[in-house]
C-alpha cells in the first residue's frame, strides 16, 4: 500500500474547507490538509510535501499570484495548483509564468463539482 | 434627462437676458442696444454706437468680440410679468442669464420684490437693479438677494448695459458649464466605485453560496449512490448550508439603504445598526486582511438626526478608507504591527460622538489640510476615488454633523472624529 497523496486546501473561507471534506469523505487514498492563509499554505507545503495544492485567488497575506511566485522559491515546482476564484469577472491577474503552471482554475461556486474532484483527483495522480 | 453635451449645448446658446421696468421709454431702450444683436449685424451696431455719442470707439475692441453674440432680450413692464416670463423661459429650458430690474414700478410689485421671486424661481440668475433714486439702501438690497447683484444707475449708457451684460452673461455660461462638468465627474467617479463594490459584492456571495451549491451536489450524488445515509452528517450540513443563506441575506439587506439614495423618507437613524451594516459588507475583508475590529458601542443611544442610507455611506466610505490604509501600511510594517480599526460611538449632549481610528499610515502632512476636498487621495490612479472623505464630509454637514481628523500618536494611524445631531421629533 502506497502513502496516501496530500492535498492541501489554502482557503480563508472555512465553509470552503468543509465542502472538500464532504468531497473527499469516501476517499480513503487521500489526504486533506487545511490553511486559511498563504503563510500557513506555504509552512505546511514546506513540511506536508502534498502533491496537489487547491489556492483561493483571493487572500490577503499573500494573493494567489504571490503564493505560486513564492512557491518556486521552495522548488516546489512538481506540485500541482489548482486555482479558485469567487470573482465575478475574469480577474486572474496572474503572471504568465505563474498561468503556466496552473494546473486548472475553477470558480467558486462550482457549478460542476464532479469535475472538480476528477481534476484534483487527475492531478494527485489517483486515476 | 438631457445629455452632458445636450446640456453644454444649452449653456452655451444661452445668452437670453430680460429687462422688467413700468416706464415703456426705457424698455425701448433696451431693445434698442440689443436689437442689433438678434439681427447679427454690425453696422447697426456701429451706428447705434456712434448715435450713442461714439462710445463704440472709445472701446475698440468690443466689435469684433461682439459678432459671435446674439443676445436675445425679453421686456416686462411689470414685476408679476416678469416672474411669469422667468418662469415659461424656464419650462422651455432656456433661463434668463441676466435680469434688469427697474427698482420702482408702482402700482406693482417693486423691483427687489421683483428679483427676490426671479432669484427663488431660479437661483442661477443674475440680477442688476436699475435705479434712479436711493429707495433702498444698497446693502439691504444686497442683504436680501445676497449674491449675484450689480447696481446701475440711471441714465445708463449704451456700453454699462452692453458690458454688464456681456459679462454677466459669460459668467453665468462658465459657472454652469462648470458645475455640468463637475458633475459628470463626480458621477464617472462614483460609477467606478460602484463597480468595484459590486465585484466585492459578488465575492462575498459567491463564498456562500459556493458551499450551499456544491454540499447539496454532493448530497444528491449520495442519494444517487447508495441507500444508506448518514442524517446526522446531513443535518449538520444543513444547518450550516441555512448559516450561509442568512449570511447571503445578511449582505443583501446591508446593500439595501444603497437603493435609493437621497429619496429616503426617514429622517432619523440609528448608529448602532449602521455600524453593524457597514460591517457586514466588509467582514470578508476584514477577515482576510486579519484587521482586528474593536467595537465599542454606547448602548440604547438615541436616534440620530439623518436618514439610514445617508448614514450606511458615511459608515461604509469610513471603513473602505480604513481598510485600504492598512492595506498600505502592511508592505511597510514591522512582523509585531496588527491591523486594528476601532470604533467608539457615545452620547455627548445633544449630539452623537463617533471616533473610527485605525493604526495605518495616516494621512500625510502634505494633505492634511485639504483631507476633506473632493478627489485628494493618496491611493494609486484607478485605487482610490478620493471622494469618500470629502462625500463624509458634505453629508455631515447637510445634516448638521461635523468631521475631525485628529492628529495622532505612534499607535493610532488615523483618528476621525464625527459628530452627529441627535433626532428630535419636532426638528
Amino acid at each position: 500500500m502506497s502513502e496516501k497523496s496530500k492535498i492541501l486546501i489554502v482557503d480563508d473561507e472555512t465553509v470552503i474547507h468543509k465542502l472538500f471534506q464532504k468531497m473527499f469523505s469516501g476517499s480513503e487514498q487521500y489526504e486533506l490538509l487545511f490553511a486559511t492563509n498563504g503563510e500557513d499554505g506555504l509552512s505546511q507545503l514546506e513540511q506536508e510535501q502534498p502533491a496537489v495544492v487547491v489556492l483561493d485567488y483571493r487572500m490577503l497575506g499573500a494573493t494567489g499570484d504571490e503564493f505560486m511566485t513564492r512557491l518556486s522559491d521552495y522548488q516546489h515546482d512538481q506540485v500541482k495548483i489548482i486555482m479558485i476564484s469567487g470573482h465575478a469577472v475574469p480577474e486572474m491577474d496572474l503572471s504568465e509564468r505563474n498561468q503556466r503552471k496552473l494546473f486548472a482554475y475553477f470558480e467558486k461556486p462550482f457549478f460542476e463539482i464532479t469535475k472538480l474532484k476528477q481534476t484534483i483527483e487527475e492531478a494527485a495522480g489517483g486515476r | 434627462m438631457l445629455s452632458i453635451t445636450q446640456q453644454l449645448d444649452l449653456i452655451a446658446e444661452n445668452q437670453n437676458l430680460l429687462a422688467v421696468d413700468d416706464d415703456p421709454a426705457i424698455l425701448s431702450y433696451f431693445r434698442e442696444v440689443f436689437a442689433p444683436f438678434a439681427h447679427g449685424s454690425h453696422e447697426q451696431i456701429s451706428e447705434l454706437m456712434d448715435l450713442m455719442g461714439g462710445q463704440g470707439e472709445s472701446h475698440p475692441g468690443v466689435l469684433p468680440e461682439v459678432a459671435q453674440e446674439a443676445f436675445s432680450l425679453t421686456t416686462a413692464s411689470g414685476g408679476m410679468e416678469a416672474v411669469e416670463l422667468a418662469r415659461e423661459a424656464l419650462e422651455r429650458q432656456q433661463p434668463y442669464t441676466v435680469a434688469f430690474v427697474d427698482m420702482r414700478m408702482p402700482p406693482g410689485i417693486n423691483g427687489l420684490e421683483t428679483a427676490q421671486r426671479l432669484r427663488e424661481l431660479d437661483p442661477r440668475i443674475f440680477i442688476v437693479i436699475v435705479t434712479a433714486y436711493s429707495d433702498h439702501e444698497i446693502e439691504e438690497i444686497q442683504g436680501r438677494l445676497k449674491r449675484d447683484v450689480l447696481f446701475l444707475n440711471k441714465p445708463m449708457s449704451v456700453d454699462e448695459i452692453l458690458q454688464t451684460a456681456r459679462t454677466l452673461n459669460r459668467g453665468w455660461q462658465e459657472r454652469e458649464k462648470n458645475k455640468v462638468m463637475s458633475m459628470q465627474m463626480v458621477e464617472n467617479e462614483k460609477m467606478v466605485a460602484l463597480g468595484n463594490m459590486a465585484i466585492r459584492i459578488a465575492h462575498e456571495i459567491n463564498q456562500p453560496l459556493a458551499y450551499i451549491n456544491g454540499i447539496l451536489q454532493l448530497q444528491k450524488m449520495e442519494i444517487d449512490d447508495q441507500g444508506k445515509l448518514d442524517l446526522e452528517k446531513i443535518q449538520e450540513e444543513i444547518e450550516l448550508g441555512l448559516e450561509q443563506t442568512v449570511r447571503i441575506k445578511d449582505i443583501i439587506d446591508s446593500l439595501r439603504v444603497f437603493a435609493h439614495p437621497g429619496r429616503s423618507k426617514d429622517r432619523f437613524s440609528d448608529l448602532a445598526t449602521a455600524v453593524k451594516n457597514a460591517h457586514c459588507l466588509c467582514q470578508g475583508q476584514l477577515v482576510r486582511q486579519h484587521i482586528k475590529l474593536s467595537l465599542s458601542l454606547q448602548p440604547d443611544l438615541p436616534p440620530v438626526a439623518m436618514g439610514p442610507s445617508q448614514l450606511q455611506q458615511i459608515l461604509t466610505n469610513l471603513f473602505n478608507n480604513a481598510i485600504d490604509a492598512l492595506e498600505e501600511k502592511r508592505a511597510s510594517a514591522t512582523q509585531s504591527w496588527k491591523p486594528l480599526i476601532a470604533v467608539t460611538t457615545r452620547q455627548e449632549g445633544d449630539r452623537v460622538e463617533l471616533v473610527f481610528e485605525d493604526n495605518g499610515p495616516g494621512v500625510p502632512d502634505a494633505i492634511l489640510s485639504r483631507v476633506f476636498e473632493p478627489f485628494v487621495t493618496t491611493k494609486e490612479p484607478g485605487k482610490g476615488t478620493g471622494l469618500g472623505l470629502s462625500e463624509i464630509h458634505g453629508l455631515l454637514v447637510e445634516y448638521g454633523g461635523s468631521i475631525d481628523y485628529q492628529p495622532v500618536s505612534e499607535e493610532i494611524g488615523a483618528r476621525f472624529l464625527i459628530h452627529i445631531p441627535i433626532y428630535r421629533e419636532s426638528t
